[in-house]
C-alpha cells in the first residue's frame, strides 16, 4: 500500500475526519445502529397494523373530541326550548342517497298552478338561495326566539364552524339584514334564518344541522368522527355594506384569493383557464344535487406548484368554513385530487379594489365543486353573487351516513 | 366607496317592497344535457327577472286572463322548444316534452318563478366520432343562456370538447361513441401510453428517495471488499458487471410489486412503504461506508426493489384506470421509470468509474454515504411521525441541481484521474488506519 504520497498527506486532516466519521459510526455502531433501525421499524409496524396511530391522530386533530362539542352545544340549545317549540326545530334524520328539487308554490294562494320557487330537499331538510319568503326552512326562525336561544344557536355555530368560517355566516347575515330592512312582507334578515335539528344530536350515530336564511345554505352533517359541510350556500346583495361604520364586503376573499389565482397564471394557462364565453349563474345551485358537469379550464395538472397552492387555498375559503378537526382531512382530499381539479373562469381579468369582482370562477375536481357567481342585478354587475360548494361523491355526508 | 353605499340607498328608496327579486334584468335559461347511448336528455330551467316579467308573461298567459292553463304551458313549452336546434352530425333531432312544471304568474312578477321543461331525444346510431349541436335561441334579446352536459354514465362514451358562443346559444359537444351495445373498455390509445411512461420518468426525476438509493448502492460498485472493508479497486469488467446486475435487480423487484399492487393484489399503507424507502436508503449508506453485505448487493437491491414497488404503484393508483388500459399504463410507467433510472446510471457510472480508481474516492465514497444517512435518517423521522424537519428540504435543494452535480462530478472524476498512478489504482481506505482511528478516541 503506497500511503505516503504527497496528495495523501496535504489531506490528511480531511481523509481523518471523513474516515474517523464514517468509519466510527460504522464500525463502533454498526449493531446498535441496526438494532436502533429494526426497532423503529417493529414500532412502526406494530403502530400500523395496530390501533396505536389511529388513536394518536384522533387524539391529536381530535373530530371525537370535536363531534361531541357540537353535540353539547346542540343539546343545549335544545334545553333552552319549549316542548312546542322543539317540536318546530326537531325533524327525523333520513339518510338518502342524493337530494332533490323542491318546488314551492307562491304564497298567494288560488293563482296559477304549483311549481314556481326552488330549493334543495334532501330529507326533511330544505335550502335555496331564494328569501325564506318563497321557500321556507324548516326548523325555528331566529325571530322567534329569546334572546337566551338566539344565543345558544350562535354559540352552537361557533363551535361547530372554524372562527373564519363562523365570521363568514355573520357577515352573510349582516347583508341579508341590510338588504331586508324597511321591507315587512320580505323574508330575508336575521330574524328569518332558521335552525333545523335533523336527527338526535349524537357523538356517533349520524345526523344533520342545517342553518340558513336567504343568502346561506349550511348544511352540517356529523357522523362520529366525521362532519361534513357540503353543500353549502354563501351569498350576499349586497356585496358590501356598512355596519357601525364599518364596512364590510362579503365574500371578499373568495373574491379577491380567485383573481390572485388568475393573475398567477402565464399566457397559455390564462388562454385555458378563460371561458369563451358567459356564465350568468350558478350551474349546480340548489336542487342539482350529485349531477357533475363536464369540467372546463385549466387543470391542476397543467399550473406549478405554486399555482396549485394557491387553488387549494383559495378551496379552503369553503372547506374551512366548519372546524378544524374536520376540516383536515377533507382539504387532504381535495389536495390529493388537485392535479385532476379543474379552474375555470369567465369575465374580466381584474376587480375595482375593495370591491368585489364580476368575474364567474367554477372550481372542480374529483371531490369538490365550487362556483363564485356575480349577477347582474339592476344594472349593478357587483352587488349580487351567489357561490356554492359541493362534493359530488359526499354532498350530505352520505359516505358517513350509511346512504351511499 | 360612498358613491357606491349611495347608489345602494337610492336603489333601495326607488323599489317598490315587492320588487325584492332574485334575478332582475334578464331571462335565465339553464341547460342540462345528458348524453346517453341512444338517447339525448335535456332539463332547462327557465327563471325571468322582474325587468323582464311582462315580455315573458306575454307569451305564455296568452289570453291574459292571469292563469297558467295546461293548454298555454304546452303551448309555450312547444313555442320554447321551436326555437332550440338539436343536431347530431349534422342531422336534426326530434325533440320531445318529457314534463313541465311552471311557477304562478305572482312568483314570475316577483322574479323568482322558475319554469322547468325537461325534454327527450332519440341518439340515432351513428360512427365513432359525433357532434352534437345544441342551439337556444329563445327570447335572445332579454335571455342569458347556460348549457353543460353531464359527465356521461354509459362509459361508451367520452366526451372529446365542448365548445360554445359568447352567451352560450351555441353549444357543440364532441364525443366518440365507438362501442355502443359491447362491454368492451375503449382501447388504449398512445396518449394513455405516452401519460404513463411521462409519469414514470417524472416520479424517478422528482423522486429523490429512489435516486438516492440506487446511488448509494452503486457508490462501492467498483470495489471489492476485503477482510470487512472497502479496498481493492475491481476490475473495470467486474465492476460494471455488479453496476449491471444491481440496476437490474432493482429493476426486476419493483416491477413485480408494481404489477401486483397496480393490480390490487398487495396493498400496503403508503406510510409503512415510504418508511421502510428510507430505511432502504440508510441500510445502503451503511453498507457504503462498510460492507456488510458484500457481494449481494443484487439481493438487496431486489429485496428494496420490492418495496420501492410498492411507492411507485401508490402513484399508479390515481391514475384511476382498469382492465386492459391499466395494463398499458404500467407497462409504460414501468418503461419510463426503467428509462429514467438509465439515465441516472449512465450520467453517474463513467465519473464513478473514473473516480474509484483514484485515491478521491473513499473521500467521496464517505462522504457522499454519510450525506444518504443524514437525507434517510431525516426521512424516518419524517414519515414515521408525519412531521416536518429541515432534512427534507435541504435534500431537496440539493436534489434540485442534480444535472449540476453530476456535471461536477465528471469534472471532479477527470481531475483526479491523474493522481490515480500515485495510489496505484487502490483505494486508500486503509485498513491499519481503521483499526487504529477509531481505538485511539
Amino acid at each position: 500500500m503506497t500511503r505516503d504520497s504527497g496528495w495523501t498527506s496535504r489531506y490528511a486532516l480531511l481523509r481523518t475526519a471523513t474516515t474517523w466519521l464514517a468509519e466510527g459510526a460504522v464500525r463502533g455502531y454498526t449493531r446498535g445502529l441496526m438494532a436502533l433501525v429494526g426497532m423503529v421499524a417493529l414500532v412502526l409496524s406494530a403502530a400500523y397494523f395496530g390501533h396505536l396511530v389511529p388513536v394518536v391522530r384522533a387524539v391529536e386533530q381530535s373530530p371525537a373530541t370535536e363531534t361531541h362539542a357540537i353535540v353539547t352545544a346542540t343539546e343545549a340549545f335544545l334545553d333552552t326550548l319549549s316542548a312546542d317549540q322543539r317540536k318546530k326545530v326537531e325533524f327525523p334524520f333520513t339518510p338518502q342517497k342524493t337530494a332533490t328539487l323542491a318546488s314551492f308554490a307562491s304564497d298567494t294562494p288560488g293563482k296559477g298552478p304549483v311549481g314556481g320557487f326552488t330549493g334543495e330537499r334532501y330529507g326533511q331538510a330544505v335550502w335555496s338561495n331564494f328569501p325564506v319568503t318563497d321557500v321556507p326552512r324548516p326548523g325555528l326562525r331566529l325571530g322567534s326566539m329569546s334572546a337566551a336561544q338566539h344565543d345558544a344557536v350562535m354559540h352552537l355555530l361557533q363551535v361547530a364552524l372554524s372562527p373564519k368560517g363562523y365570521q363568514k355566516v355573520l357577515e352573510t347575515m349582516g347583508s341579508d339584514q341590510v338588504h331586508s330592512e324597511g321591507r315587512p312582507n320580505y323574508c330575508a334578515g336575521i330574524a328569518c334564518y332558521t335552525i333545523g335539528i335533523f336527527g338526535t344530536p349524537s357523538d356517533t350515530a349520524p345526523w344533520m344541522l342545517e342553518f340558513g336564511g336567504h343568502h346561506l345554505g349550511l348544511n352540517i352533517t356529523i357522523a362520529g368522527l366525521h362532519g361534513v359541510v357540503t353543500p353549502t350556500l354563501t351569498g350576499a346583495q349586497p356585496s358590501v355594506y356598512t355596519s357601525n361604520g364599518k364596512t364590510v364586503r362579503v365574500l371578499a376573499a373568495e373574491n379577491d384569493k380567485g383573481f390572485a389565482l388568475l393573475n398567477a397564471l402565464d399566457e397559455p394557462q390564462r388562454k385555458q383557464a378563460i371561458l369563451n364565453y358567459r356564465v350568468g349563474d350558478l350551474v349546480l345551485g340548489p336542487g342539482l344535487a350529485g349531477k357533475t358537469i363536464v369540467p372546463e379550464g385549466l387543470k391542476g395538472s397543467a399550473m406549478n406548484e405554486r399555482q396549485r397552492a394557491m387553488m387549494l387555498d383559495l378551496i379552503s375559503e369553503w372547506a374551512s368554513i366548519v372546524n378544524d378537526a374536520y376540516a383536515a382531512p377533507r382539504i387532504a382530499e381535495i389536495k390529493a385530487g388537485l392535479n385532476d381539479t379543474y379552474f375555470a373562469w369567465s369575465g374580466p381579468a381584474s376587480h375595482q379594489p375593495g370591491n368585489n369582482g364580476n368575474s364567474y370562477y367554477r372550481i372542480q375536481g374529483p371531490r369538490v365543486v365550487i362556483e363564485f357567481s356575480p349577477q347582474d342585478t339592476q344594472g349593478d354587475p357587483i352587488l349580487h353573487v351567489h357561490t356554492m360548494y359541493r362534493d359530488p361523491t359526499n354532498d350530505y355526508g352520505i359516505k358517513f351516513t350509511g346512504a351511499q | 366607496m360612498k358613491k357606491f353605499l349611495g347608489i345602494c340607498a337610492s336603489l333601495l328608496l326607488l323599489l317598490p317592497a315587492q320588487a325584492f327579486a332574485h334575478r332582475l334584468d334578464e331571462y335565465l335559461q339553464a341547460t342540462i344535457l345528458t348524453v346517453e347511448s341512444g338517447r339525448v336528455e335535456g332539463s332547462m330551467r327557465l327563471v325571468p327577472g322582474v325587468a323582464v316579467t311582462p315580455a315573458v308573461i306575454a307569451r305564455i298567459d296568452t289570453n291574459g286572463d292571469g292563469v297558467i292553463s295546461d293548454a298555454e304551458q304546452q303551448a309555450y313549452a312547444q313555442s320554447v322548444f321551436r326555437d332550440l336546434s338539436l343536431t347530431v352530425d349534422g342531422q336534426p333531432l326530434a325533440i320531445r316534452l318529457v314534463s313541465a312544471t311552471f311557477p304562478s304568474i305572482d312568483a314570475m312578477v316577483q322574479g323568482s318563478g322558475e319554469i322547468q321543461l325537461s325534454f327527450a331525444a332519440d341518439l340515432p346510431r351513428g360512427g365513432t366520432s359525433r357532434r352534437l349541436v345544441f342551439e337556444n335561441h329563445h327570447q335572445s334579446r332579454i335571455s342569458v343562456y347556460l348549457v353543460n352536459c353531464l359527465v356521461p354514465q354509459d362509459k361508451d362514451i367520452l366526451i372529446a370538447g365542448q365548445s360554445r358562443n359568447e352567451n352560450q346559444s351555441f353549444y357543440q359537444l364532441d364525443f366518440t361513441q365507438g362501442y355502443a351495445g359491447t362491454d368492451r373498455t375503449p382501447t388504449p390509445g398512445l396518449s394513455g401510453f405516452a401519460g404513463a411512461f411521462r409519469l414514470g420518468v417524472r416520479h424517478i426525476a422528482e423522486g429523490t428517495d429512489h435516486l438516492l438509493f440506487l446511488i448509494t448502492l452503486l457508490l462501492p460498485a467498483p470495489l471489492l471488499a476485503i477482510g470487512g472493508y472497502w479496498r481493492r479497486c475491481a476490475p473495470v469488467r467486474r465492476g460494471l458487471m455488479q453496476i449491471f446486475r444491481i440496476v437490474t435487480a432493482f429493476t426486476l423487484g419493483h416491477s413485480l410489486t408494481l404489477a401486483l399492487a397496480a393490480f390490487g393484489l398487495v396493498r400496503l399503507p403508503s406510510r409503512p412503504v415510504e418508511v421502510l424507502i428510507a430505511v432502504s436508503i440508510l441500510i445502503s449508506a451503511v453498507h457504503a461506508i462498510r460492507p456488510i453485505f458484500p457481494g449481494r448487493e443484487a439481493f438487496i437491491a431486489a429485496f428494496f426493489g420490492l418495496i420501492h414497488g410498492l411507492a411507485f404503484a401508490s402513484v399508479l393508483s390515481d391514475l384511476g384506470v382498469s382492465g386492459w388500459y391499466r395494463l398499458v399504463s404500467i407497462l409504460g410507467f414501468n418503461l419510463g421509470i426503467e428509462s429514467m433510472q438509465l439515465v441516472v446510471v449512465g450520467a453517474t457510472l463513467p465519473s464513478l468509474l473514473l473516480l474509484s480508481r483514484t485515491p478521491a474516492y473513499s473521500y467521496f465514497r464517505n462522504c457522499g454515504a454519510l450525506f444518504a444517512a443524514l437525507a434517510s435518517l431525516g426521512w424516518i423521522i419524517e414519515r414515521s411521525f408525519n412531521t416536518r424537519n429541515f432534512i427534507d428540504p435541504f435534500v431537496e435543494n440539493i436534489a434540485r441541481h442534480a444535472s449540476w452535480i453530476a456535471a461536477s462530478l465528471l469534472l471532479l472524476s477527470l481531475v483526479c484521474w491523474p493522481l490515480r498512478s500515485i495510489s496505484g489504482g487502490i483505494d486508500t481506505t486503509d485498513d491499519t488506519q481503521f483499526r487504529t482511528i477509531p481505538e485511539n478516541i
